[in-house]
């Protein structure tokens, strides 16, 4: 399948992104991309999230806003969208900016389960991250690393061909630890090229080269890096595609294991591949979780991006 | 040789070997015995947990008994090879089962324990059948055996399947349905908030079952089915309380061994009517890292992995090479004469210890606290008599007495004119004690501090294979990973590492320093829920140790290790120091008196050598600073962080000239000092 054909367009300003939708779901944060947005989209009912993991007090937070509580993502999420109302004929769009990655990941697979065939989503690429490679995204210590709910796979007890791969971001620390609690697997890592802004590749790299020891035999080698664009969900999921036909071009795969932590816009891509390609197989989606993030880790708005995905 | 070839040390994990890299790179030292079979003790009936810091081993050797790597290299029977080893090791990693799956999602605790007992069931009865896939057809009467097999394995199911299963790809085909049904109902529990499964095997049912049969079936008498379960510490406590349940029920022929990391074991609990296992009754334990350490034979073990690795990649065609041909690969440096050349930079009077000197005299006149000088010519004086331009370590020396004195209140004046003879007399005859005492013990820490007085950047003490050897603290993987980063900043200097030219003091110097980073960040890479910040704790000791290594009047030669009470600090500075311990970031001192001694109360540590060159820190172990209750907690407890600099100021006030603060603790003798040991106070 050829990802690419699904429909993207960009923007430079909210006041252009166009369309009408019976829902919008957008998480709040303290970032002016994600409230010019919200305010700016058209929609019959919109939706603010706000994830405990954000820190933020009732009075921080506009009137109205639905505070997700639970002990995961599937019950955070779950809390939500029961009562949302949000049906499969709906239009439905997702400000996914400001989303906590996990929860991103299983309100998409709640959408499919429900029917829902098609949906939107907006993506705002920032300007600048605020200390640039330095830029910590999660705020707390890792608590732990499991499969995202609704992603768990059927595994095999053969462990002997498994892969991880893994969309490397700015937290060097995230990388190493999913590479070693999957330390028997081999490795695959999706940078972000072309990344958001020109200067943000090569912050990348310089983080990511800190969890080599940790990711393990090949690092840096050209046929254990792959490179998608940081902000195209479609060309994110066809890199997938082609790192699994390959591997599996060599040897049958015992288990396979995905783990976005680079762009939202990437986080889709991984969640979209899964659904259509791997959700019957030995393969899940990992994810080391935190219980706190940074409110915001960005300065700015750049290219606002709104992606239509279609479900299987 | 030529820089285009792979780094040898490029691989420093065992999962990232192949089988047949595994035994390639397997080093076995056999004199009298093999040190590993004596550890892990193969045909022991006996389950053993194998406990080890990362990097100690543990999964390279776990792998190296299993059946996956016995194979390579066999007779060509697999079933005979069997019988002479009098074992079969089936290795399971907890990794590959995702087993923090089973957990929440609105079930009880009771069914997720039940499921996980099943599906733990499932899971290692498709490990142990693949394992004899391999050699049914060595049976003579294969089909019969084989059928027969599928009949028993048939009965073990409370409820049997639907089809008759003949084949063992069947029953390995039937355990993955039932698997891959649990594993639908757990994906789907979010969902539903229900599970569906109907568990039809009684605990333990297949995974004591079937090797009761193969043994049978098969002829195996007296073959162990060893269970080897690695990466422990991925289980649940009550996951672990399963595992323990299977060992405390353990029916031969099989047995287990359990690999863990050494914050692995959450709980001894099993489900055998609360009761919970102990060690030496329903297993053993092995520390990994601490026998590696107290081995007599670490240093050629790891050696002889050096050796292996140069073969291997080709660089050498041997596999034996003796100390001293492994010690040329790496440049080695005369500190005595790289003194001698960085002082003759400077005059007599800006020698940079002397100037240090100078500017302490001076400020102390300012405030009449440098007893016996009243004038700057009483300074003058005090400099020319401690110089001696021939000797700069041994002026160096001079300084430390002079310090010494100024601590207890001498007349620096009158000492110095003492020190004057002394050090000549030291020179031509070495028979000063005081001087004796302080080359004897102190040196490495002079060296250290005149290299960073003339600001040189390169350290102390860092370079050489034996260097490594000591920094490695039996941990195996560390020594490859310093080896990795030399050898990677060799090449990028344009040296060729391994060839006929010495790997640089440069080279050296930063691929032991990244090494050391690596080492430090590693740790932070350990999923951790509770309240302390080991890392910030263990920057915070080191940070004091460097300081005093550095004072005027160091307390203690080559301060690297502390002493502290853990009955007395707060529960959660100790829970924080056993925590480092576990990550290897600190390390007992006497591993074996710990373990014989449970009840003694005064506990020594030493920072993991592998950091020393972060902080600057010697990495043989010497001196051990005695800490107080408060400043344990105050490096160790997140609620008392604020008090470590006043604490840490406190006590370099009584190393560091002019020792105003010591004098007035003594004189007051508050709080703090009643609480600091005796060898502090003897001291000062």
């Amino acid at each position: 399948m050829d990802y690419s054909i699904f429909y993207k367009d960009d923007y430079t300003s909210p006041d252009q992104v166009n369309g009408h939708w019976d829902y919008f779901i957008s998480a709040f944060n303290s970032s002016d991309r994600v409230n010019n947005v919200f305010d700016l989209v058209s929609a019959d009912i919109k939706y603010w999230l706000v994830f405990p993991e954000y820190g933020f007090q009732p009075e921080e937070v506009p009137v109205g806003s639905h505070f997700l509580a639970g002990n995961d993502e599937a019950e955070c999420m779950l809390g939500f969208l029961r009562q949302s109302g949000i049906q499969a004929h709906h239009r439905v769009c997702i400000d996914i900016t400001g989303f906590i990655r996990p929860h991103l990941i299983f309100m998409i697979c709640w959408l499919h389960g429900s029917g829902v065939k098609t949906f939107d989503a907006i993506y705002s690429e920032p300007s600048q991250y605020l200390k640039k490679e330095d830029t910590t995204f999660s705020d707390g210590k890792v608590t732990t690393i499991r499969q995202v709910k609704g992603f768990e796979g059927q595994h095999s007890p053969d462990l002997s061909n498994d892969i991880l791969i893994i969309g490397s971001g700015y937290d060097d620390i995230l990388i190493s630890q999913v590479a070693e609690n999957k330390n028997n697997a081999k490795k695959i890592q999706i940078f972000g090229l072309p990344s958001l802004r020109p200067e943000f590749y090569q912050q990348n790299i310089l983080r990511a080269e800190l969890a080599s020891e940790s990711v393990g035999r090949d690092t840096g080698e050209h046929h254990n890096s792959y490179f998608a664009p940081a902000y195209d969900p479609f060309v994110t999921a066809n890199v997938i595609a082609e790192i699994i036909n390959k591997e599996r071009s060599m040897k049958q795969l015992s288990n396979i294991y995905l783990c976005p932590l680079a762009t939202k816009a990437q986080v889709l891509g991984f969640t979209i591949f899964y659904l259509y390609e791997l959700s019957e197989g030995g393969a899940s989606i990992i994810f080391p979780f935190c219980n706190k993030y940074a409110k915001e880790t960005s300065t700015g708005v750049s290219r606002i991006w709104k992606y239509t995905v279609e479900l299987p | 040789m030529s820089t285009s070839k792979m780094n040898p040390f490029t691989i420093t994990k065992a999962v990232d070997f192949s089988d047949q890299e595994i035994r390639d790179y397997w080093v076995e030292l056999t004199n009298p015995a093999s040190f590993f079979s004596e550890i892990i003790k193969p045909n022991a009936a006996m389950p053993m947990i194998i406990l080890g810091g990362k990097g100690s081993g543990k999964t390279h050797i776990m792998r190296r008994y299993s059946h996956q790597i016995q194979r390579i290299g066999g007779s060509g029977s697999v079933l005979s090879d069997i019988r002479t080893n009098g074992y079969v090791g089936i290795y399971v990693r907890c990794g590959g089962l995702n087993a923090s799956r089973f957990f929440q999602k609105g079930i009880s605790e009771d069914i997720w324990t039940a499921t996980f007992a099943y599906y733990m069931e499932l899971w290692f009865s498709q490990n142990i059948l693949a394992v004899f896939k391999d050699c049914i057809a060595e049976l003579n009467d294969q089909e019969q055996t084989e059928r027969s097999l599928c009949n028993e394995i048939e009965k073990i199911f409370d409820i049997p399947p639907e089809q008759p299963l003949s084949t063992l790809d069947e029953v390995i085909n039937y355990l993955s349905r039932l698997q891959k049904s649990v594993d639908a109902n757990v994906n789907n529990a979010p969902f539903l908030g229900t599970l569906n499964i109907t568990v039809n095997l009684s605990r333990g049912s297949l995974i004591f079952g079937i090797p009761k049969l193969l043994e049978r079936l098969f002829n195996l008498e007296n073959v162990v089915f060893l269970y080897l379960i690695d990466e422990f510490e991925n289980l649940s406590i009550n996951q672990q309380i399963y595992i323990n349940t299977l060992i405390r029920e353990k029916q031969e022929p099989a047995s287990f061994r359990i690999g863990a990391r050494l914050y692995g074991i959450k709980t001894s609990k099993t489900l055998s009517g609360g009761e919970e296992n102990r060690e030496g009754s329903e297993y053993e334990s092995v520390y990994l890292d601490a026998n590696m350490r107290s081995w007599d034979k670490y240093a050629t073990f790891v050696r002889e992995l050096f050796t292996k690795r140069l073969s291997i990649a080709s660089f050498i065609h041997t596999e034996t090479m003796d100390q001293g041909s492994i010690s040329k690969y790496f440049e080695l440096v005369d500190h005595d004469l790289a003194i001698r050349e960085m002082i003759s930079r400077y005059t007599q009077n800006d020698k940079p210890y002397f100037v240090k000197l100078k500017d302490k005299l001076e400020a102390a006149l300012t405030k009449r606290v440098a007893p016996g000088v009243s004038t700057n010519s009483d300074i003058e004086k005090i400099l020319a008599n401690l110089a001696f331009p021939q000797n700069p370590v041994l002026e160096k020396c001079s300084t430390i007495i002079l310090y010494k004195g100024w601590s207890r209140k001498q007349n620096l004046l009158q000492l110095s004119v003492e020190i004057r003879a002394w050090s000549a007399q030291h020179h031509d005859k070495g028979d000063v004690p005081e001087y004796k005492k302080i080359l004897s013990y102190f040196k490495t820490d002079l060296v250290a501090q005149i290299y960073r007085e003339c600001r040189n950047s390169q350290s102390v003490g860092y370079t050489g294979i034996e260097n490594y050897i000591t920094m490695s603290k039996g941990l195996p993987r560390n020594f490859l990973i310093i080896l990795k980063h030399v050898y990677k900043w060799a090449s990028f200097n344009g040296e060729q590492p391994f060839g006929n030219t010495p790997i640089s003091l440069t080279s050296q110097e930063q691929g032991v320093k990244e090494a050391a980073n690596w080492f430090f960040r590693d740790a932070q890479i350990a999923v951790d829920n509770n309240k302390y910040d080991v890392e910030k704790s263990i920057s915070m000791l080191a940070e004091l140790f460097k300081e005093i290594r550095f004072s005027d009047k160091p307390a203690e030669s080559s301060p690297c290790a502390f002493s502290v009470d853990l009955t007395t600090c707060t529960s959660l500075a100790k829970s924080a120091i056993l925590r480092a311990e576990t990550l290897s970031l600190l390390i007992s001192v006497d591993d074996g008196a710990r373990q014989k001694n449970s009840m003694r109360t005064v506990s020594k540590y030493q920072i993991n050598s592998m950091l020393a060159p972060r902080w600057d820190l010697p990495i043989a172990l010497r001196g051990t600073i005695g800490l107080s209750d408060d400043e344990v907690n105050a490096i160790f407890d997140p609620n008392f962080y604020d008090d470590f600099t006043r604490l840490k100021s406190n006590r370099l006030s009584r190393m560091n000239a002019p020792f105003q603060e010591a004098s007035r603790a003594i004189m007051s003798s508050n709080s703090a000092m009643q609480s600091l040991p005796e060898e502090q106070i003897e001291l000062l």
